[in-house]
């Protein structure tokens, strides 16, 4: 599904990511740690053609990201706030985002519903604009926007990040819900070990931009993590 | 008392390390330089005023007749004052949670406030009289206690526009009160049925027989303050003194749009963008004053006739929106850029989506301000052939432009004097709007033949207008080239 080679990238002259070949495969849920600075943000935005890699390509079915664009529509994401329209009501925004998708007026309302309980009726008919919603409430709009029009990749950098402990375990829930449904792939960052090994079943930590350890999840696999990072 | 030091020294740095001065040495110095002449204006105007005054007035009430421009003065003031001074009240959010004392932080916000660039023009404005005339009348002692009762009266507007502002927060009655109190003012004047000019002429006159008196507006000032005072101690709380508003979403006039498909989600979507945001806003309620741009010049047949100046007056009259609209057209969307990347929009129906919003900007303008044929036909070929050179060659011209734009803009500020998002390039992109119809123009206007150079104008915006597509082509490619420079550079906030 993804396809990763000699993918370096340097910012004044020092690596931030170097990473040599890395194959994700469909329908697997793909984590990734590392401490800040590690280079997980960084290879997001590569993968996503945000960014312009140094050397190296990043292949989605077998087409390069930097030169196509047909990969944009099986791939959701949400990496931070720069991918939330903050003068839109959250209406107005999945309305958006669905529209680009190619997705009908019923098919993002049926989308919404879905999303529910994970939004836990503080998102929908608040009549509020993104901008004034507190950092959760706009995690999880974005995170709901990256799920939108039956994605084949999702790509969450952080998505644990400011939400309350239900919605905490709701989104594992959630997340492993439409992996076994609708067999997506997810990509997923995070700085919190328990929530990777309960949801990702390959973890990747990254040190200074390489890959230092490549762990298919198992029972002791969060105690391995957790003996890595006690440094 | 030592806390008021740490206040101050806070605020100069804010002012200091403000990312207003992080732009490029030339523009700072540009800026510099243009409030130093607007100052100098100031300072001329007044000392200029003041030194000529006895011959401006009627012999006999030379005084009387400045304190009566003086009533205007402070009415004018009250106004100004009131849509563009702010409470810095966000100033003491960062001390709010620790251990100071209420009263010394609404004590600091008060006297911080009363600092301010009008307080400045006020003192710029009477100085001078006071020493050259009021002095020439009365001694140097009573034209100092002239000076300072004026700028206690200044005060005086100061506080009270401070509460009037902050009970609006709660009551928009409050704006509707101190509407009419101007139109009262203003009107029973001009109608002739009181002169407020005039009572606030005799008022002075006898503050100036009986100095005594000046302790009055000495007890206003005391007494504003007091009332802004109580009314802060006890309300010393973010939501209600803060300017920040929890918006209500309404419904959108324009959802029509939506029938023209992608490019219509797009258009909808910058349309809200300029309604819902601070910058933005200001953009548009400046846009009536430009295009009553041509009141100016087009009545004055001196410009008419030297018609290179009157091309330029035509651009900006059809092309002020379009401009602020196109140029920071991405920039405008920095918040969230890296969203469209990756979102899979299809680039040309955003591109197209652009041009077609600006192009009905730009038809509208044309149509808002055809009346300005009434001086003249003359003027009507002008504003149309500006109108579709703006039309055909300066959109695409000024999009494609637009992608050197590499900082985000911050939306929630207002945009006067607001220079945030904006280097060099911005300026650079400005000048061929304005050059290149010149050049186009003034060779015909040479060899006596200005009416043709105006119908080559329009020919050229018109033959433009049929290579869309191909320039779409060509700013869809640019952006594609640029767009990891540009999402970068987006992504450095401020």
């Amino acid at each position: 599904m993804i396809h990763i080679e000699n993918l370096t990238k340097s910012y004044s002259g020092v690596k931030v990511l170097d990473i040599d070949k890395l194959e994700i495969t469909k329908g697997s849920s793909f984590g990734l740690v590392g401490n800040n600075g590690a280079g997980k943000t960084t290879l997001f935005r590569i993968v996503l053609d945000l960014l312009r890699a140094d050397s190296g390509t990043v292949l989605i079915n077998d087409e390069n990201v930097a030169k196509t664009e047909n990969w944009k529509k099986i791939t959701g994401s949400f990496l931070d706030q720069g991918f939330l329209i903050d003068f839109l009501s959250p209406e107005e925004f999945f309305d958006f985002i669905g529209k680009v998708r190619g997705l009908s007026s019923d098919d993002i309302e049926l989308h919404l519903q879905n999303m529910a309980e994970f939004f836990n009726g503080e998102i929908i008919g608040k009549k509020k604009l993104i901008r004034n919603l507190s950092m959760g409430n706009q995690q999880k709009i974005g995170v709901a926007a990256a799920l939108m029009g039956n994605p084949e990749i999702v790509v969450l950098d952080e998505p644990f990040n400011s939400l309350d402990p239900t919605t905490q375990i709701r989104l594992i829930k959630l997340i492993n819900k439409m992996k076994t449904e609708k067999n997506i792939t997810f990509l997923i960052s995070s700085h919190d070990l328990n929530h990777v090994t309960e949801v990702c079943e390959r973890i990747v930590v990254l040190h200074e931009g390489k890959m230092v350890h490549d762990i298919v999840t198992q029972e002791d696999t969060l105690d391995e993590l957790k003996a890595y990072f006690a440094v | 008392m030592k806390l008021i030091w740490f206040f101050l020294s806070h605020q100069l740095k804010k002012t200091r390390r403000s990312t207003i001065w992080q732009k490029s040495v030339v523009l700072n110095i540009i800026l510099v330089l243009v409030a130093l002449l607007l100052i100098a204006e100031a300072v001329g105007i007044s000392l200029l005023l003041a030194y000529k005054w006895h011959e401006i007035a009627k012999e006999g009430e030379i005084l009387s007749s400045f304190y009566k421009v003086m009533a205007y003065f402070f009415v004018g003031m009250l106004s100004m004052r009131f849509f563009m001074q702010q409470l810095p009240a966000m100033e003491i959010v960062h001390y709010q949670n620790l251990p100071i004392r209420k009263s010394t932080l609404v004590n600091f916000m008060l006297i911080k406030g009363k600092f301010n660039f009008f307080t400045f023009l006020t003192l710029i404005f009477v100085t001078p009289f006071a020493f050259l005339q009021v002095a020439y009348y009365h001694g140097n002692a009573l034209a100092i206690l002239w000076l300072i009762g004026m700028m206690l009266i200044d005060l005086t507007i100061n506080y009270f526009i401070f509460y009037i502002k902050k009970q609006m927060v709660s009551n928009l009655k409050v704006v509707a009160f101190l509407l009419a109190i101007i139109a009262l003012l203003v009107g029973g004047e001009m109608l002739k049925w009181y002169s407020f000019s005039s009572i606030f002429a005799q008022a002075i006159e006898a503050m100036m027989n009986q100095p005594v008196l000046w302790s009055i507006p000495l007890i206003l000032v005391l007494l504003m303050y007091y009332a802004d005072y109580r009314f802060l101690i006890t309300r010393l709380y973010l939501e209600e003194i803060g300017s920040k508003k929890t918006e209500m979403v309404q419904g959108n006039r324009f959802n029509y749009l939506r029938r023209f498909g992608l490019i219509g989600e797009v258009m909808l979507l910058d349309i809200k963008l300029f309604m819902r945001n601070k910058r933005t806003k200001t953009i548009l309620f400046l846009t009536p004053i430009f295009l009553c741009y041509g009141f100016l010049f087009y009545p004055n047949d001196d410009y008419s006739r030297d018609g290179g100046f009157m091309i330029f007056v035509g651009m900006f009259i059809s092309g002020f929106l379009m401009l602020n609209y196109l140029q920071h057209a991405f920039a405008y969307e920095g918040s969230y850029f890296d969203m469209l990347l990756s979102s899979g929009i299809n680039f040309r129906d955003y591109i197209q989506s652009k041009m077609v919003l600006a192009s009905a900007v730009v038809v509208l303008c044309y149509l808002v301000t055809l009346p300005y044929f009434f001086f003249g036909s003359e003027i009507l070929l002008i504003n149309t052939a500006t109108f579709l050179f703006n039309l055909g060659f300066i959109i695409p011209l000024i999009l494609y432009m637009a992608t050197y734009n590499t900082k985000a803009m911050v939306l929630t500020r207002g945009s006067a004097f607001n220079y945030q998002g904006m280097s060099a390039t911005h300026w650079l992109v400005i000048l061929p709007v304005f050059v290149l119809p010149l050049l186009i123009y003034l060779p015909f206007k040479w060899f006596g033949n200005a009416t043709l150079g105006l119908i080559v104008l329009g020919s050229i915006g018109i033959i433009s207008l049929f290579f869309r597509s191909f320039y779409i082509d060509q700013i869809h490619q640019q952006l594609t080239e640029r767009k990891y420079k540009m999402s970068s550079g987006f992504r450095e906030k401020n």
